[in-house]
């Protein structure tokens, strides 16, 4: 299983990645919204963590341009919860929105686990 | 012949000569006929016969003596009796000539007592008249003065102001009446038996007949001056005065006319006067704010209701302010300095109030002598502008809050994620794993206060929740820690079970504001203490200092809006009074008392509510 970490944070993109590695997960990462719109469509992942705020290209825009080509299932994440929740989230094609701060990461993992079954 | 004869003889001879000497000469003569010859006759002598020749020459030259001497001084007699006559006529013209001569002194005098008689009367009347204040005590005057004159009817009055209107003053019954009227008609310029139409006039105003009248124009210059118009008045004295009587009448009333004019100018004159002041005043007194007219010294010389019922003798800042010295913020010092309108604020009881002194030149010069003070109060304006103001900086704050949250968010949700993974990697035993949990534990009580500050700057209209005061509390402390690190603090926190419905955000600012009041009412190191517990149907929460206590003076005011004690830009003086109306909006309340052996202790009561 391919899961894409599209997130400007590195230490997000670290831990979620150790955490999914460890679960023996195939796991690439994206530093920002264009790298990551490339990684998703070259590499065809079966899941994407996407974040909402980056520089550049924004989660949302991402998830537009990548419009209806895709067949990742989608785990929208944000620090900024203001304008997003679970509904935004599916409206724009995300599978479920997880507001940062995580209380605990392998809460996250095994969310995207129970996605990918 | 006989001596009765003789005698007889005699007697008419005395009546044809009284003057001649009569001798009488018989042989004998008694007593008797002696006698009589005397009394009847006059006889000058009597002679016994015989007599020798000589003795009758001898008598008859006495008795011819006797005759001339009858005769001169009967001539004698008769010169002094027409002298006398002469002398009495001549006393009798005198006499008349005095009696005439007191008859006209005597007239004179009369005259002139009448006259001053009348002058006096005038002068009396005069003298009634300036103490007169109305129009019925004047003509009440005019009316007693007319009774002297019988077949007088009451005088009427009528003026007008220069409108349209016409006031008839009047007695009926014997009352007093005003009544007026707006059909016009032209008042003569003199004094007359009026015309017909003019007669018609009253007769038609009234509603009864005049019979015959007269008619006096008074002159009202200082009141046609001041209503800046053609003030006119007449008098009408109805009378059936025969043609000789209406003389001394018109005399009469011509001395009056004059006093009368002034007595009846100066009263209008009053009126007007008063009725304008008293407009004024009314106009004053029906302004929403309160206004005064203060001189330099602040002495209050005028003033509306609105600004004080007791105002004389009375500066400004003691009858409005209730101070000793001028209000702080007072903008009159500078208006006289500057002569030009100043504004600014003073407080008052908890009232705010815009003062905006305008200068006034009374007398000529050039410097105001006095400042007229319009007093708009603008507490609740300024409450609204300053509590716009503190949300406005809530809202700036959570949208700061917010950029920080997100920026801060993320790299400890990484921070606190990979230390949960390499938690998992660590070995069970050893000081690193010890240490992951510590950093786990530091990253997620960042997370809580940036989640606290974002709930704290959360702006108006947040919904209300079951929550513990407690928790509440709890929540707060961590953002007030710099404000307390000098201080002691005792946390006795028993409520945590129960809840109250609330809007968490509102009351955590009320408790924010209560404990950083008791941390800056501690001068020096003090011990803060802080409890909550739960007491009948209610939950108490305590927040008591050991500083200096809330003075007396101030103890009714220190919940009124922008009361504050902290200097100029320490304070709005709306944290106590926002957290009281907090406290109400959420059914409870807030207390405060001062503690032994100092300090103070504010109580927050709220009701306990559960979800169920």
């Amino acid at each position: 299983m391919k899961i894409l970490i599209v997130d400007d944070e590195a230490l997000v993109r670290r831990s979620l990645s150790r955490a999914l590695k460890s679960k023996g997960y195939e796991v690439m990462e994206a530093l920002n919204g264009t790298e990551g719109l490339q990684s998703w469509r070259d590499w065809k992942p079966d899941l994407v963590f996407l974040d909402v705020l980056m520089p550049g290209m924004t989660g949302p825009e991402v998830l537009k341009e990548i419009g209806p080509e895709n067949q990742a299932k989608v785990i929208l994440i944000s620090a900024f919860s203001g304008e997003h929740n679970m509904q935004t989230a599916q409206e724009m094609g995300a599978n479920l929105f997880v507001p940062k701060p995580f209380e605990d990461i392998f809460a996250v993992v095994k969310m995207a686990e129970d996605l990918l079954v | 012949m006989g001596a009765s004869e003789a005698l007889e003889f005699l007697v008419q001879a005395r009546l044809y000569q009284p003057m001649a000497p009569r001798l009488m000469i018989a042989e004998d003569l008694t007593e008797q006929e002696v006698r009589e010859g005397i009394n009847k006759a006059q006889v000058f002598r009597f002679m016994r016969w015989p007599l020798s020749e000589r003795e009758v020459w001898a008598q008859l030259e006495s008795a011819l003596q006797r005759h001339s001497m009858f005769l001169s001084r009967s001539l004698l007699l008769r010169e002094s009796s027409s002298q006398n006559k002469q002398l009495e006529a001549l006393t009798h013209s005198l006499e008349e000539m005095v009696e005439e001569r007191t008859q006209y002194i005597e007239m004179s005098h009369h005259e002139e007592s009448e006259k001053l008689n009348r002058e006096r009367q005038l002068l009396r009347f005069i003298k009634d008249l300036a103490t007169q204040t109305s129009f019925e005590d004047i003509l009440g005057i005019l009316r007693k003065e007319l009774r002297k004159f019988h077949k007088m009817g009451d005088p009427v009055l009528a003026y007008r102001l220069g409108g349209d209107k016409t006031f008839f003053m009047s007695f009926h019954l014997g009352h007093f009446t005003q009544t007026e009227s707006r059909q016009h008609y032209e008042f003569p310029k003199t004094a007359q038996v009026p015309t017909a139409e003019l007669i018609r006039y009253f007769a038609n105003h009234f509603g009864r007949p005049f019979i015959k009248a007269y008619m006096v124009p008074l002159e009202l210059r200082l009141t046609s001056h001041f209503v800046g118009g053609e003030a006119e008045a007449i008098l009408c004295i109805e009378n059936s005065l025969s043609d000789k009587e209406m003389g001394p009448f018109v005399d009469f009333i011509g001395d009056r006319m004059r006093p009368l004019s002034m007595a009846l100018d100066r009263v209008l004159l009053e009126n007007q006067l008063s009725s304008f002041s008293y407009r004024w005043e009314k106009t004053f007194d029906g302004m929403r704010d309160p206004i005064a007219i203060v001189d330099v010294d602040y002495n209050v010389v005028r003033a509306n209701r609105k600004f004080s019922d007791k105002f004389l003798q009375h500066k400004c800042y003691e009858s409005f302010s209730h101070r000793k010295l001028a209000c702080e913020g007072c903008p009159v010092p500078h208006a006289i300095k500057q002569g030009e309108p100043q504004a600014g604020q003073i407080q008052v009881e908890g009232r705010v109030y815009q003062v905006h002194s305008y200068p006034v030149l009374l007398d000529r010069g050039s410097r105001p002598t006095n400042v007229v003070n319009q007093y708009v109060d603008i507490t609740q304006s300024r409450e609204l502008y300053l509590r716009m103001l503190q949300s406005e900086k809530m809202g700036a704050i959570g949208m700061l809050a917010g950029n920080i949250a997100h920026e801060l968010n993320n790299p400890l949700t990484g921070l606190r994620a990979l230390t949960q993974v390499l938690l998992q990697e660590a070995p069970a035993e050893g000081n690193l794993r010890a240490d992951l949990i510590e950093i786990e534990k530091a990253t997620a009580r960042s997370q809580r206060i940036i989640k606290n500050l974002l709930d704290f700057s959360k702006g108006e209209d947040q919904p209300s929740e079951y929550v513990s005061v407690d928790e509440i509390v709890e929540r707060t402390l961590p953002m007030l820690k710099s404000a307390m690190r000098t201080h002691r603090l005792e946390v006795d926190l028993e409520t945590l079970g129960l809840s109250v419905y609330v809007e968490p955000h509102l009351l955590q600012q009320v408790v924010f504001n209560l404990i950083n009041n008791a941390c800056q009412a501690m001068k020096d190191p003090g011990s803060l203490r802080i409890s909550t517990r739960a007491e009948g149907a209610n939950i108490l929460l305590e927040i008591q200092d050991a500083g200096p206590g809330i003075p007396l003076e101030i103890q009714r005011r220190i919940f009124e809006p922008f009361f504050t004690t902290k200097k100029e830009g320490h304070g709005t003086g709306l944290g106590l009074s926002m957290s009281k109306s907090i406290i109400e909006k959420f059914g409870g309340t807030i207390q405060f008392r001062n503690v032994e052996p100092h300090g103070s202790c504010f109580t927050i009561v709220l009701p306990q509510r559960s979800p169920e």
